[in-house]
């Protein structure tokens, strides 16, 4: 049972999916199977067709939550055509949701995020930046430029929060180029994930950075994940 | 013609989001008590695979909503409930099979089957 876990986890840090999401899925997984266990169930009578091939079940599951876009860098040699860049932050906390959005320019900052009391007790608490994409739905790579075929009409920023806390307000910052945005989220629910497209400047270089920065929430101890930058290039 | 487990597997892929998400209006149920709650109906779900992938579309979907909370003397789980959109729509999903059986019923009903084991 553990061996089939780790072999599930082997393939989320293969797939980049974050480690906090990795983390809740694996310990959702091990107790299910624990369970069943002490039920006298067997691992095929929880997961079918899926114990037998834990990283096929493992990149599947990540799949279908829609948080292995970091491989999809791979796929931007030969993009089709490209009409959007997404920006994908996930926000790691817990509660129920309400959801304000406030978005204005100014000059650059650093984002803030607070949580509110624990309302359920335990679980994950932190804040990452998940990855960003360009339509249709391919991540942009980490570490080096990504050249657009077309120039995306907008952006889609989606925010997540996958924790066992409310977040309550989550604040975040994304630029691009020299172009900043502010975003007020009031009330964050676990595991919800919000999304705001915005228009994509004009006046843009041809080449640009984009950056997401989150704030460590009190009582988050991986903090390696609350920033990421993107470059970027134009079409001619 | 397809297996009885190939045609039981095709029939059931079209209708397990449904059966999760009733499963789960009955009350908020983490991964495995689902399974549980299925099996009970004597829908066993080895015949589909796991529960897990098709738990994270909908959750993606926005059709589940969720939360982390202790189980009965176990660790914490990962609960899940239908959200707003979800029970819209479970309840269309659901008029939707029952006007597809009906249908297939009205076809196959007058077929005389015997079965040997």
């Amino acid at each position: 049972m553990s061996e089939f876990v780790e072999e599930c986890r082997r393939e989320w840090k293969r797939l980049r999916v974050p480690r906090t999401i990795a983390d809740e899925m694996a310990d959702d997984l091990t107790a299910d199977l624990q369970e069943a266990e002490a039920d006298g169930a067997s691992v095929e009578d929880v997961l079918g067709n899926g114990a037998n091939d834990p990283r096929a079940f493992a990149a599947a599951w990540a799949s279908e939550r829609g948080i292995t876009g970091r491989r999809a860098s791979d796929r931007i040699r030969n993009p089709p055509l490209v009409a959007l860049v997404v920006l994908a932050v996930a926000l790691v906390a817990a509660g129920s949701a309400v959801v304000a959005l406030l978005a204005r320019s100014g000059a650059p900052h650093p984002a803030t995020l607070t949580v509110a009391p624990s309302i359920i007790p335990g679980g994950v608490i932190g804040t990452s930046v998940e990855d960003a994409r360009v339509a249709p739905n391919i991540a942009l790579a980490l570490g080096r430029r990504t050249v657009l075929q077309r120039r995306p009409a907008s952006i889609t920023f989606v925010f997540a929060n996958t924790g066992a806390q409310v977040v309550a307000p989550a604040h975040l910052t994304i630029q691009i180029a020299e172009h900043t945005y502010r975003y007020t989220v009031a009330r964050m629910a676990p595991n919800t994930r919000k999304s705001i497209r915005i228009a994509l400047p004009a006046g843009l270089p041809r080449r640009f950075v984009i950056r997401a920065s989150t704030r460590p929430v009190p009582g988050e101890t991986n903090t390696t994940n609350n920033q990421a930058a993107w470059r970027v290039a134009l079409p001619a | 013609m397809a297996s009885e487990e190939q045609r039981r597997s095709q029939l059931l892929r079209g209708v397990l989001d449904l059966c999760l998400l009733a499963v789960m209006d009955e009350g908020p149920a983490y991964g495995y008590e689902m399974t549980k709650r299925l099996r009970a109906r004597g829908l066993p779900i080895v015949v589909e695979g796991s529960i897990y992938p098709l738990l994270g579309r909908l959750e993606s979907a926005g059709l589940v909503d969720t939360y982390r909370a202790e189980s009965d003397g176990g660790p914490p789980r990962k609960y899940y409930r239908p959200s707003p959109r979800g029970r819209r729509a479970l309840a269309a999903g659901v008029a939707e099979w029952r006007a597809t059986r009906d249908a297939v019923d009205a076809v196959l009903g007058p077929v005389e089957a015997e079965v040997y084991p």
